[in-house]
């Protein structure tokens, strides 16, 4: 009985764990791009800043000269929610340094230099092993609870409750955060942002701070992403984790918080079928199947673009109570 | 030209303790940026018309590439009739994306189309994997050995090098007295520079867009083909060459096929430049090495959006806004407009 049980746990936590990570992602892109109008080509670099440094600041300095095995830390690691709010602030900040000089400009450029930013940390997580590992990964990174709960299906049903919980909580705050002036601000600076300016809005300290603050929520992604997983390496963080948060906001609802939780889990089903399949098929063809995850993934975003750009669930116009 | 003489001071600054090896690098750059130049130029006419970044452009090199590999190694004709298949099918396939999908996203603004524009990209690159497998594929082409210059080392390749520069420089001509002397090429700089006022006057605006696609469809097949036979052909040789595509089309000014040329030569000649540099401070300071080869074209085009967003060959802000660009923090955004 309690096999089939934590087959289950096993299961479920298998697909609401990477849903959820997606779902949160997605969050922090919808307050760059669905309420502020800003477009982030590097969100898999911002997720990856997320958890290196999450995975470097909790397991500490690692040597291991016999295998050439090492990465950077501090001699004495830090505990798990400091880890994650270091985590939060380097995606942040990171985030603040590549827009201040792009945010000024066309939209495009800011585009162009995301996708910039993220090419040099990738190659900068491939190439620098004494400060990350390298390809040789980044291991042993703590999860909540865990000389406690040992690792197994209980932990891992622990860490799905965890991580939902964490969502839900990140929603409230976020649709919190949307709904005061400072969200009512972002939409101004979406809808027009030459009469935002001209009310008197300082617009380019409205983005950086909507774009910082999306680049910390996808550094806690990145972070649970690294506790999850217990070993990082550089090639999760390519640009298709981009598009797909992209494809997640567009097709729950841009600057829908409701509408981006249903877009993640309905998404990630698409995603965790396919990967299901590849088992069941031969190996040409199961190479074949993550390029058409791939093209429907492009698929989708153009019909949406073309056909509904707000998403399945739109946004709902918010009046603030009159006073 | 001031940038010109800049990039030539930093060769010959390089070469006093790098040699030869930044000597060579350099003439490498010269041969890399020309085929920058052929890609951005292209690049820069459909966002000069159109008004925003497509990222689809390096996969539509990748698809010329393909075709030509095609040709050339499955159906073993000659290199020529790839280049020319290659430009007939990369043009049809822009004006086809300009049919279905950009002119139903006019006047939906700049972040609409470039999102359309990734799903193109997505699309068109996993679909070259799904058929021609990821692996790296090479051209069936006959390449010289290397022409060494008496003592001095240096080298070059009279297919790789010399070949390439020549199809370029022949493109870059035909752009150019294209876009002063033919009907076509007038309207299309009216169209980039005010629609509207174009439509008005009487130039058939669907017609100048469609043209415009066909023909930043051929030069992108061009420059695909070039890298294939240059150095290889794998599904994602377009998405990782469009970074260095963007770097050149902002140095040189966005919006601007004459900027896009020389932005093309300097991203090319920085980029191998950097190789060295990297490569000598390999163990020291970074472990990367040759790796780092593109930050140091990075790095340049971050430099430009910091301190001259208009680039070179872009429109000229007002003189004071120039300098004060990048450290003002209360400031009115700069709409940087374009001018052919």
């Amino acid at each position: 009985m309690s096999d089939i049980l934590e087959f289950v746990i096993l299961q479920l936590a298998g697909y609401i764990v990477p849903a959820t990570l997606l779902v949160i992602i997605a969050l922090g892109l919808n307050v760059q791009w669905g309420h502020t109008g800003l477009f982030n080509a590097g969100v898999a670099a911002f997720v990856g800043v997320g958890a290196y440094t999450f995975g470097m600041m909790s397991t500490g300095s690692y040597s291991n000269p016999g295998v050439s095995w090492y990465h950077w830390g501090p001699g004495m690691p830090f505990d798990i929610v400091t880890s994650a709010i270091l985590a939060m602030a380097a995606a942040g900040i990171l985030g603040a340094l590549v827009a201040i000089p792009t945010l000024r400009l066309r939209a495009d450029y800011l585009a162009i230099a995301t996708l910039a930013f993220a090419e040099i940390v990738r190659l900068i997580l491939k190439n620098e092993r004494r400060l990350t590992g390298g390809d040789q990964s980044l291991a042993f990174i703590p999860r909540p609870f865990e000389p406690l709960v040992s690792r197994g299906p209980f932990s891992d049903g622990l860490f799905m409750l965890l991580i939902t919980l964490m969502m839900l909580g990140l929603v409230l705050v976020l649709d919190y955060l949307t709904r005061s002036p400072f969200g009512r601000n972002l939409h101004a600076v979406r809808e027009d942002e030459e009469a935002a300016l001209a009310l008197g809005k300082d617009t380019f300290r409205l983005k950086l701070g909507a774009f910082a603050i999306g680049c910390a929520v996808m550094g806690l992604a990145g972070a649970l992403l690294a506790s999850f997983n217990r070993v990082i390496v550089p090639d999760i963080f390519v640009p298709l984790t981009t598009f797909t948060a992209y494809v997640v906001v567009i097709l729950g609802g841009v600057g829908n918080n409701r509408g981006i939780i249903l877009g993640g889990y309905v998404f990630y089903l698409f995603t965790w079928t396919s990967q299901q399949m590849k088992a069941y098929l031969p190996f040409e063809w199961a190479l074949r199947v993550d390029f058409l995850n791939q093209i429907v993934i492009g698929l989708l975003l153009i019909l949406f673009i073309l056909f509904r750009p707000e998403g399945v669930m739109p946004e709902k116009k918010y009046i603030p109570p009159s006073r | 030209m001031g940038a010109v003489f800049l990039i030539s001071v930093v060769i010959a600054l390089l070469a006093v303790p790098f040699g030869t090896r930044a000597l060579n690098a350099a003439i490498e750059g010269v041969i890399l940026g020309s085929i920058y130049v052929l890609g951005a130029s292209g690049l820069s006419l459909t966002y000069g018309i159109k008004k925003f970044a497509n990222f689809a452009h390096g996969d539509m090199m990748t698809v010329g590439a393909y075709v030509a590999f095609t040709l050339n190694v499955a159906l073993a004709s000659h290199i020529i009739l790839g280049f020319f298949f290659a430009m007939i099918t990369v043009a049809l396939l822009g004006v086809l994306l300009e049919l279905s999908i950009f002119r139903r996203l006019e006047g939906r603004g700049a972040v609409a189309a470039l999102i359309a524009s990734v799903g193109v990209s997505l699309v068109l690159q996993n679909t070259l994997s799904a058929i021609f497998t990821t692996n790296v594929q090479y051209l069936n082409v006959a390449i010289p050995s290397d022409f060494v210059l008496g003592g001095t080392g240096l080298r070059f390749n009279a297919v790789r090098g010399g070949a390439t520069l020549a199809i370029s420089a022949a493109l870059i001509i035909f752009l150019h007295v294209m876009l002063k002397r033919t009907t076509l090429g007038k309207s299309m700089r009216a169209c980039a520079d005010d629609m509207d006022l174009a439509r008005t006057s009487g130039i058939r605006v669907r017609n100048v867009i469609l043209w415009t696609w066909a023909i930043a469809g051929a030069f992108a097949a061009v420059a695909g083909v070039l890298l294939a036979i240059v150095v290889n052909v794998y599904p994602l040789l377009g998405f990782f060459i469009l970074l260095f595509i963007f770097a050149a089309v902002i140095v040189g000014g966005i919006g601007s096929p004459y900027g896009a040329m020389i932005g093309g030569l300097i991203i090319g000649v920085v980029q191998k430049l950097s190789n060295v540099i990297f490569s000598a401070v390999q163990g020291q300071i970074l472990e990367g090495g040759a790796e780092y080869e593109p930050v140091g074209a990075f790095v340049v085009m971050i430099l430009v959006l910091l301190f001259m967003p208009e680039g070179l060959m872009g429109t000229r802000l007002p003189v004071g806004a120039r300098t004060a660009f990048a450290f003002r923090i209360r400031r009115r955004p700069v709409e940087v407009e374009e001018v052919v």
